[in-house]
C-alpha cells in the first residue's frame, strides 16, 4: 500500500483498472432493478385505474366487453334464439347446430365463450366498483356516474346469466388470486335477483349520463321492468314502465331502429355501439351469401308464418317459399325476413354484413310489451283492455291492424301479448328466455310430447365443463 | 442483488490483486502448437529436462517459465494425445528466450478443441456430451441456414426441414422435444453471444415461417459445437434445456495475407412431383362418385359444375408452378496478420431462387473479426457481422390461397389462362384461386437487416489468472411488405381492390459479460475454474399496417390505400441477469471432474421465483490409462463419462406473465382498458434433469473413433397456459404443470478405412452417426389429454409421445359395399369420434447420417446419406385429394384404384359424392410411413496441381461438382417425408404434410482457392 502509491503506476494498468471497474459496474447495476420491467402495451392492475381519465377508460372497457362477439356482438343473441322455435341453424358451426337441436353439452365451445364473455364483462365492472371509490382527486359526481354505470352493466350481466343458467357464481369483487377464483360456488337464483335489484337501486341514483350508447338512469328503470317481469312482480313492472313514459316514445318506423349508421331514435334506451372496426357478427351471420353474409343462422318458417304471410287468400305456406311469393302483410316480417335468389330464407333485420349497426339491449318497445304482459297478469279491473291498448301501440307503429279487446279472456290476452312480443323482438335474443319464463318452452318445442326434443332439464344450460374442471365447488345443473 | 454480492466481491478482489509482478528475470517463453492445425495446445506441460521447473500452457497455448538459470537448457513439451517434443534453448542472463513447439497429435480427436461456453477445452478433458461439426462438413450446402446444413451431421441432433422454400424456418431438436408451450429450439450462441433465433415476421404465411437463424452465413463459420447434455449446457442455465449450438466464426492467423474465394453456381429442380389425376381420370372419378351414390348421369353436371366434355384438355398444374431455378453463392475472405494483430474479413452473397414461381431468397453478409494484442497481457478481439436478407415468400400449406396448395387442389380440367392471356379464376369454375395467378401477381417480401457481434478484452494477470470482459449485441430489423393483388378473382383482396400489409419489427439483444478464469497445474493435476457474470437486455418493437383499396397496382404500400383497416404498434422486452461458475479438475490427466453452477434471474418470472439455480456435474475417466489396463495389450484410448445436471427453459411468448394487467379495450372510438391477463407471481422455469452416460473410444491411433451416449431427460414444471374459472373474468394463466421425458442412445463412429502412407495416396474415411430417442408425456394438467393440428389429429396424452397421431383406425375396404371399415374401438356398435386411437407418431425411432470420403491424389469424392426411420407422416392433403370425391379437389392418381363393384379387393374405398363410404373421414388411411434414406450430398472435387495453380496465382485451388437431395428412398407418396406444414414453431402439430413446398434437387459447380 505505502510504496505502491508512491510509485507511478503503469498507465496501461491504470486504464485496465478503469476498464475492469466499468465492467463491474455494468454487472452490478443489474439484478432486481433490471429484472423488474413494466409492460409497455398493457398496464399493471395497480396502475390501471388511478385518475378520472383512466377510470373513464376502464368504464369504456366494460362496454367493450359487451361488444364481444360472444356477447351482444353475436353468440349470446344467436344462442338465445337458436334454442327457440324462431331461429334455425343453416351454416357449418357444429356448436350452433347443437343449440338448434337443444342439445347443448357442457363441453360446447360456444357456450363456454358466451359464459366467458359475460363474466369478463362482470370482471371489468367489479374492478370499477372496487377501485373507483379510492381514486384520488376525482369529482364525486363523476365517480358516481362511473360506478352507477358499472352497477347497471353488472346487473344486466347477472340477469343474462341467471335467465340461462339458474344458480350462478356471483363474484362481486375482483379475483384476489388464482386460488381464490377457483373457490367460487353457485349463488341461488333468488339471491342473484336480490343483488341485481340492489345494484339497480344504487345505479339509478348515481348515473348522470344521458347518452343511450352508455347506461342512463332510464336504462336502469327499463331493466327493472324486465327483471320484475322475471320475478312476476307485475306491479313493479307497471310502475317502472310508467316512470319512463315521459322520456321515451316509439320510433316512427320499425326500420329506423336498425339503420347501418345507428341513427338516434326516441325509442332508444340502451344500445351497444358498433362501428366498422368494432363490429358485431349479427348481420354477417344472418344475411345470405349473396348479400355478403355467411348464412350461419336463419329465421324459421314457423316465425315467418306467425307474422301472417300474405293477404292473398290462396296463400299456402307449405308451397310458397320463393322470393317472389314472399309478400307478408306485416311490414316487420318484410324487414326481418327475406329470400335470396336461390329461394333460401334468411334473416335481414340487421341490413348489412359490416356489423356497424348498434344493437339494442333495451328499447322502449320492449318496455311497453313488458307492461302489457304485467297488466294482463295482474288482471285487475280493466287491466286486460289496458294490456291490449299497450299491444296496439306496438301494432300501430308496425302498421298492422289493431286488436280489439272486447270479450277476450286473460289467457287470450296473454297469448296476444306473447305473440306480439315474438313478432316485435324477433332475432333480438328474446325468444328462448321468454319461452322458459312463461312456461311454454316444453309445449312449443315438443310438438310431439311422446317424443320430446327438449327435456325439462334442458330448460337450463349446462355450466361449462371448463369451469367445473377448475372449480371444485361448482355443481353441474341436474341432467347434464 | 444482495444475494450475488459474494460473486462480485470475489471478482473485485481478484481484480484488485493485480500483482505489479512485472519483474523481469531470466525466463523462457513460447507457444505450443498443434502441428496440423497450428492451434495452440492448451494445458501442455513444458518442463526443463532434468529439473522440476516447468509450467502448463494457457488457453492459447502460451507459456512462460520464470527465473531460470542462464545457460543452455533442454526444454520438453508434452501433452497426452501428442508425441512429446524437446528443444534446446540458450538463455542469456536477464533476457527471455523463446522456445516454440509444434507437437504431433497421436490421436487427433483427443486434441480437438471443443467450445464449451465461456471457454474451450480439449476433447480429452471433456466429460460431457458435446458434438462437434467442422466447417467443411457444412460448406457449400445450398441452403440458407446453418440449421438446415446441420441435418444428419451430429448424433442426437434432429433437423426437420419442414418445407423446401428458400430461407424456410427449420426445426431442430437436440435430444427430443421437452416442452408443450415453450420453445423447443436450441439456444444458438455465436462467438459467445446468444443469438436472436425466433420468427419476427408478422406475415401469416401458414406454416412457412422464417427464423432469425438464417442471418448467419455458413461461409463464415469455422466450427459448431453442440452442447447436448445438461452438464455441458447448464452453464447457459435457464435457456439450455433444448441444447446449445455454439457457433465459432473464422478468425485470422498470424500469417501472410491470404485471399480466399469460395463460389458455386447451382441449378435446382423439384426433387419429385406427385402424380395427380389427369382431366379425363378426374372427370371419370367424379362421375363415378355420383353414380355410386345413385345419381342419374344426366343430373351430375348440375351437381359438379362440369360435364364429360371437360375431360378433353388437361392442365398439369404442378408443371405450371415449378420451374428450374438457379442458386449461387460467392464468398470472399481476406485473412492474415502478425503476432500482434490478426484479421479475418469476409463478404458473401447467397442467391437462391425458389423452384416454385414467386419465391426467392438472397442474403449478403459481411464480417470483420479482429484479434489485437495490445500488450503482453491485454488482448482485444472483435467479431462483427452485418447481413441483409430478402425473402420473397408465397403462401403454401394451410391456406386457401397457396401456390403449391392450389396446384395440387385444382382439377386438371381447367386451363391456366383464358385465350386472351388473362388468368382463369373461380368465375370459370376453379374450386380455388388460380395458383399461377397467386405466384405471379402476389408479392410478399420479408427483408432483414442485422448487425451481430461483440468486442471482448482479455487481460492476463499472470499465467494462472485471466479476466475477460465482453460486450455484444444482436440487432435486427425485419420489414414485411405484402401485396395481395385485386386481379386474383375469388378472394377478399379482389372485392377490397387490393390489400397491402407493411410490418416492421426491431428486435435487439445486448449483453455484457465479465468472467475470470483461473488455471493452475499441481504436478500432474490441473485445475481450471471460471467465475463470471452476465447481463442481457432483450426487446422487440413492432409496427403493422394494413391498407385496402388501391387506385392501381403500382401502389403497394398501405400509405397509398383508400383506407387503413388494421394497425398495430407495441413493444415488449425481457432481461436476464446471471452469475455462473465452473471448475474442471484433471487428476493425473486421467480423472476429469467438472462442476458448474449458474444462477439466472429473469424478468419473465414473478418475484417469488425470479431466480433459478442450475447445477451440473460430470466425471470423465480415462480408463485406458489405468495401470490395471496396462497388463492388457494396448487397444487404444477409452474414456468413460457420466454426468447429471439441471437446465431450464423460459421460452414463452409472454414477457409479463407474472403480472395482472389491463389491456386496450376501446368502445365507440374512445380509448378503453379492461383486465386482460391474470398474473401468476409463482411462475418459474421449466426444469430438465438430465443424466448422461457415455464413452469415447479411440483405437488404432484414432483411425477408429467411437463415441456413444445414453441419456435420460426428465422435464418438469412445464410452462402451459392453464385454464382458470371463467367467473373470475379471465380465461387462463401461465403455470408450471406437467412433465415430459426423453431418453435415448447416440452413437458416432468415425473411421479411417484406408490410411495412405503418402500425402497423395488413397484415403477413405467414413463418418456415421445414429440416434434413438423416445419421447413420452408423463404428466399433464389433471392428466387431461388434448388435441391440436389439422383436424385435431395431434394428441398430447400421458404415456404417448407429444403430438402422436390420433384418428379412426382404418381396417380396409368392405369388398361387398366398398365402404371403409373402421375399428369400433369402444365397442358401442357405432363409429364416432370416440373410436379414435393412437395410430402413429411423428417422431422417428432413429435417425442419423452416413458420410464417406475417398481421396486420391487431388481427387476427392464425398457422399453423404441422411436417414430417418419409424416416423409416420400425416398426409393431410388426402382429406381433400383422397376423399372419394366428397370435395371437388383434384385427386391423387392412386385413388383410381377405388372400389368399383362388389367383389373388388382394394384399399381405396368406394367413391362417394355424398361422403357415405367413409373415404373422406380422417383415419389411419391418411397416415403414411415417413421413413426415408436420402442421398443428401455427392461431391466430386479436384485439387488443381500447384504447377497449374501457380500460373493463376492460386494456392490450394480446387473445383467441385456437387449434388444435393439427389435421391430419396421412401414409401411416402407426397413430395417429401421430412415435412411439417405447421412450421418451425410447432411443438405439438408435427409430421403433417398439408401442401408443403417440396424440396429442390440441386446440382452445383464451384471453385475454391486461396490467392
Amino acid at each position: 500500500m505505502r510504496s505502491a502509491h508512491l510509485t507511478p503506476m503503469n498507465p496501461t494498468l491504470m486504464k485496465l483498472r478503469v476498464l475492469a471497474a466499468a465492467f463491474l459496474l455494468v454487472g452490478t447495476a443489474s439484478c432486481d432493478r433490471e429484472l423488474t420491467l413494466a409492460p409497455t402495451d398493457k398496464v399493471e392492475e395497480s396502475a390501471a385505474i388511478v385518475d378520472a381519465a383512466s377510470a373513464r377508460a376502464a368504464l369504456n372497457g366494460a362496454y367493450d366487453a359487451l361488444q364481444d362477439g360472444s356477447y351482444y356482438g353475436g353468440d349470446f343473441l344467436f344462442y338465445s334464439d337458436l334454442l327457440s322455435d324462431d331461429v334455425q341453424h343453416t351454416g357449418t358451426f357444429s356448436d350452433f347446430a347443437a343449440a338448434d337441436a337443444n342439445h347443448v353439452l357442457a363441453d360446447n365451445e360456444t357456450l363456454l365463450n358466451i359464459w366467458e364473455s359475460i363474466y369478463a364483462t362482470i370482471g371489468v365492472t367489479n374492478q370499477l366498483i372496487a377501485r373507483v371509490p379510492n381514486v384520488p382527486n376525482m369529482d364525486q359526481a363523476d365517480k358516481d356516474d362511473i360506478i352507477g354505470q358499472a352497477l347497471f352493466i353488472r346487473a344486466l350481466s347477472f340477469h343474462n346469466l341467471v335467465k340461462l343458467w339458474g344458480d350462478i357464481p356471483m363474484p362481486l369483487t375482483p379475483a384476489a388470486s388464482i386460488a381464490a377464483a377457483s373457490e367460487i360456488e353457485r349463488t341461488p337464483v333468488a339471491q342473484v335477483y336480490t343483488q341485481i335489484l340492489a345494484d339497480l337501486a344504487q345505479a339509478e341514483t348515481m348515473i348522470s349520463n344521458t347518452d343511450t350508447r352508455h347506461a342512463t338512469a332510464g336504462a336502469v328503470t327499463a331493466l327493472r321492468t324486465r327483471v320484475y317481469l322475471y320475478q312476476q312482480n307485475w306491479q313493479g313492472v307497471i310502475d317502472a314502465a310508467d316512470a319512463l313514459e315521459a322520456d321515451y316514445q316509439l320510433a316512427p318506423e320499425y326500420a329506423d331502429l336498425f339503420t347501418p349508421d345507428g341513427n338516434d331514435t326516441p325509442e332508444d334506451i340502451f344500445r351497444v355501439s358498433f362501428t366498422p372496426v368494432e363490429f358485431n357478427d349479427v348481420g354477417f351471420y344472418y344475411l345470405s351469401r349473396s348479400f355478403g353474409g355467411r348464412w350461419e343462422v336463419a329465421p324459421t318458417t314457423a316465425l315467418r308464418d306467425t307474422y301472417g304471410v300474405s293477404a292473398d287468400p290462396n296463400y299456402d305456406p307449405d308451397t310458397v317459399q320463393t322470393r317472389a311469393a314472399f309478400n307478408p302483410v306485416d311490414p316487420r316480417a318484410a324487414w326481418n325476413i327475406a329470400y335470396d335468389s336461390r329461394n333460401r330464407i334468411f334473416g335481414s333485420k340487421i341490413p348489412t354484413p359490416v356489423g356497424a349497426e348498434d344493437i339494442h339491449v333495451i328499447r322502449f318497445g320492449e318496455v311497453i310489451l313488458n307492461k302489457a304482459e304485467a297488466l294482463a297478469q295482474r288482471n285487475g279491473a280493466g287491466d286486460l283492455t289496458l294490456a291490449i291498448a299497450e299491444v296496439n301501440r306496438i301494432r300501430a307503429r308496425a302498421g298492422v291492424p289493431l286488436l280489439n279487446a272486447t270479450g277476450l279472456t286473460q289467457a287470450q290476452v296473454l297469448d296476444l301479448v306473447y305473440r306480439e312480443r315474438r313478432l316485435e323482438l324477433a332475432e333480438e335474443g328474446f325468444r328462448w328466455p321468454d319461452l322458459v319464463r312463461i312456461g311454454q318452452a316444453l309445449t312449443v318445442m315438443n310438438p310431439d310430447p311422446a317424443n320430446p326434443d327438449v327435456e325439462q332439464y334442458e330448460l337450463l344450460l349446462p355450466i361449462p365443463q371448463a369451469d367445473l374442471d377448475v372449480s371444485s365447488k361448482l355443481v353441474q345443473n341436474p341432467g347434464y | 442483488m444482495k444475494r450475488w454480492r459474494p460473486g462480485f466481491y470475489a471478482l473485485a478482489v481478484l481484480l484488485s490483486a493485480t500483482s505489479a509482478a512485472l519483474a523481469q528475470g531470466t525466463s523462457i517463453r513460447g507457444t505450443v502448437r498443434d502441428s496440423a492445425s497450428r492451434a495452440g495446445v492448451v494445458g501442455a506441460q513444458v518442463q526443463i529436462v532434468g529439473t522440476t521447473r516447468g509450467t502448463i500452457t494457457d488457453s492459447v497455448g502460451e507459456y512462460i517459465i520464470r527465473d531460470v538459470a542462464a545457460g543452455t537448457h533442454s526444454v520438453r513439451a508434452q501433452r497426452l494425445g501428442y508425441a512429446s517434443a524437446t528443444r534446446t534453448v540458450r538463455v542469456n542472463p536477464g533476457e527471455t528466450a523463446v522456445a516454440d513447439f509444434a507437437v504431433n497429435a497421436v490421436v487427433p480427436q483427443l486434441t480437438e478443441v471443443v467450445v464449451t461456453g465461456y471457454g474451450t477445452a480439449q476433447r480429452r478433458e471433456v466429460s460431457s456430451a458435446v458434438a462437434t461439426v467442422q466447417a467443411q462438413e457444412i460448406s457449400n450446402a445450398p441452403v440458407a441456414g446453418v440449421d438446415a446444413a446441420l441435418q444428419g451431421k451430429a448424433a442426437g441432433v434432429q433437423v426437420i426441414q419442414n418445407a423446401g422454400n428458400p430461407g424456410n424456418g427449420i426445426t431442430v431438436r437436440v435430444r427430443g422435444a421437452s416442452s408443450i408451450s415453450a420453445s423447443n429450439q436450441p439456444l444458438y450462441v455465436i462467438d459467445g453471444v446468444p443469438m436472436i433465433r425466433d420468427n419476427y415476421s408478422q406475415l401469416d404465411m401458414a406454416g412457412q415461417d422464417v427464423t432469425a437463424v438464417t442471418g448467419i452465413s455458413p461461409d463464415e463459420i469455422a466450427s459448431l459445437d453442440i452442447l447436448k447434455d445438461a452438464s455441458a449446457a447448464a452453464i447457459y442455465g435457464s435457456r439450455a434445456s433444448n441444447g446449445v449450438v455454439m457457433i465459432t466464426t473464422k478468425r485470422g492467423q498470424a500469417n501472410r495475407p491470404k485471399l480466399s474465394i469460395n463460389a458455386y453456381n447451382g441449378w435446382q429442380e423439384v426433387e419429385k412431383k406427385v402424380r395427380m389425376m389427369t382431366a379425363s381420370e378426374y372427370v371419370d372419378f367424379m362421375f363415378d362418385a355420383l353414380l355410386q351414390d345413385g345419381y342419374d348421369e344426366a343430373d351430375i353436371p348440375d351437381q359438379v359444375g362440369f360435364d364429360r366434355t371437360a375431360a378433353t384438355s388437361t392442365t398439369n398444374w404442378q408443371d405450371e408452378i415449378f420451374r428450374p431455378a438457379p442458386v449461387r453463392d460467392v464468398a470472399v475472405s481476406a485473412s492474415g496478420g502478425t503476432d500482434r494483430t490478426q484479421y479475418f474479413l469476409s463478404g458473401a452473397h447467397f442467391q437462391q431462387d425458389g423452384i416454385v414461381i414467386g419465391s426467392a431468397y438472397n442474403r449478403q453478409n459481411i464480417r470483420g473479426n479482429f484479434d489485437f494484442k495490445a500488450t503482453n497481457r491485454l488482448s482485444v478481439r472483435s467479431s462483427l457481422a452485418f447481413s441483409r436478407e430478402a425473402n420473397q415468400r408465397n403462401e403454401n400449406d394451410n391456406t386457401l390461397d397457396g401456390v403449391v396448395t392450389n396446384a395440387i387442389a385444382t382439377a386438371a380440367i381447367f386451363p391456366v389462362r383464358h385465350p386472351d392471356g388473362s388468368f382463369t379464376s373461380t368465375d370459370d369454375g376453379l374450386t380455388y384461386t388460380n395458383p399461377v395467378a397467386i405466384g405471379t401477381l402476389d408479392d410478399a417480401e420479408t427483408r432483414t437487416y442485422r448487425g451481430l457481434g461483440n468486442v471482448e478484452a482479455n487481460f492476463l494477470f499472470n499465467e494462472k489468472f485471466n479476466l475477460t470482459g465482453r460486450v455484444g449485441g444482436d440487432v435486427l430489423n425485419l420489414r414485411d411488405l405484402r401485396w395481395n393483388s385485386p386481379q386474383i378473382i375469388g378472394r377478399y383482396a379482389a372485392s377490397a381492390n387490393g390489400v397491402a400489409q407493411q410490418g416492421n419489427n426491431t428486435a435487439s439483444r445486448y449483453i455484457t459479460e465479465l468472467f475470470g478464469t483461473y488455471d493452475q497445474a499441481f504436478g500432474t493435476n490441473h485445475l481450471n475454474a471460471t467465475l463470471g457474470t452476465s447481463s442481457e437486455w432483450n426487446s422487440s418493437e413492432l409496427e403493422f399496417m394494413q391498407g385496402e383499396g388501391f387506385a392501381n397496382e403500382a401502389f403497394r404500400y398501405p400509405g397509398n390505400a383508400g383506407k387503413i383497416t388494421s394497425y398495430d404498434g407495441s413493444r415488449t422486452g425481457h432481461n436476464l441477469v446471471s452469475v455462473f461458475s465452473r471448475a474442471n479438475l484433471a487428476i493425473k490427466d486421467r480423472y476429469f471432474l467438472n462442476g458448474s453452477l449458474r444462477e439466472d434471474g429473469s424478468s419473465r418470472f414473478g418475484v417469488n421465483n425470479r431466480y433459478g439455480i442450475f447445477p451440473a456435474a460430470s466425471l470423465g475417466w480415462m480408463i485406458s490409462d489405468e495401470s490395471f489396463m496396462s497388463s492388457l495389450p494396448r487397444f487404444g484410448d477409452l474414456k468413460l463419462r457420466a454426468s447429471y445436471g439441471l437446465t431450464g427453459n423460459q421460452g414463452i411468448g409472454d414477457d409479463f406473465a407474472p403480472l395482472t394487467r389491463f389491456g386496450k379495450a376501446n368502445y365507440s372510438d374512445a380509448p378503453g382498458i379492461a383486465p386482460s391477463d391474470i398474473g401468476n407471481p409463482d411462475l418459474k422455469w421449466e426444469t430438465t434433469a438430465e443424466t448422461d452416460l457415455g464413452f469415447d473410444l479411440f483405437v488404432l491411433g484414432g483411425r477408429v473413433a467411437l463415441l456413444g451416449d445414453w441419456y435420460n431427460k426428465d422435464t418438469r414444471d412445464l410452462l402451459v397456459l392453464r385454464p382458470i374459472a371463467r367467473s373470475s373474468g379471465f380465461t387462463s394463466f401461465w403455470d408450471n404443470i406437467g412433465s415430459m421425458e426423453n431418453s435415448g442412445y447416440e452413437l458416432g463412429l468415425n473411421t479411417t478405412n484406408l490410411q495412405p502412407s503418402t500425402a497423395n495416396g488413397l484415403r477413405w474415411t467414413t463418418d456415421f452417426n445414429i440416434s434413438w430417442n423416445r419421447n413420452r408425456v408423463t404428466a399433464l394438467y389433471h392428466d387431461e389429454p388434448f388435441n391440436s393440428g389439422i383436424r385435431s389429429v395431434n394428441r398430447v396424452e400421458v404415456g404417448a409421445p407429444i403430438g402422436a397421431f390420433q384418428t379412426l383406425v382404418f381396417q380396409g375396404v368392405d369388398p361387398q359395399t366398398g365402404d371403409a371399415i373402421f375399428k369400433d374401438v369402444n365397442g358401442d356398435g357405432q363409429i364416432t369420434a370416440d373410436d379414435r386411437a393412437i395410430v402413429g407418431s411423428p417422431h422417428p425411432d432413429y435417425w442419423g447420417g452416413l458420410g464417406n470420403t475417398v481421396s486420391w491424389k487431388g481427387l476427392e469424392l464425398r457422399g453423404f446419406f441422411q436417414f430417418s426411420q419409424g416416423a409416420e407422416v400425416y398426409n393431410a392433403m388426402r382429406i381433400f385429394s383422397g376423399d372419394g370425391g366428397f370435395n371437388l379437389d383434384n385427386k391423387f392418381a392412386d385413388q383410381l384404384k377405388s372400389w368399383k363393384q362388389p367383389g373388388d379387393i382394394t384399399n381405396v374405398p368406394r367413391s362417394s359424392w355424398d361422403g357415405t363410404s367413409g373415404a373422406d373421414l380422417v383415419s389411419s388411411r391418411f397416415m403414411e410411413d415417413g421413413s426415408y434414406w436420402r442421398l443428401q450430398e455427392l461431391t466430386l472435387s479436384y485439387k488443381i496441381p500447384q504447377r497449374y495453380a501457380r500460373v493463376s496465382q492460386l494456392d490450394n485451388a480446387s473445383v467441385f461438382l456437387s449434388g444435393r437431395n439427389i435421391k430419396t428412398w421412401t414409401k411416402y407418396s407426397g413430395y417429401n417425408p421430412d415435412v411439417n406444414s405447421i412450421g418451425s414453431s410447432a411443438n405439438i402439430s408435427l409430421g403433417t404434410d398439408f401442401y408443403a413446398y417440396p424440396l429442390a434437387r440441386t446440382w452445383q459447380i464451384g471453385l475454391r482457392g486461396d490467392f
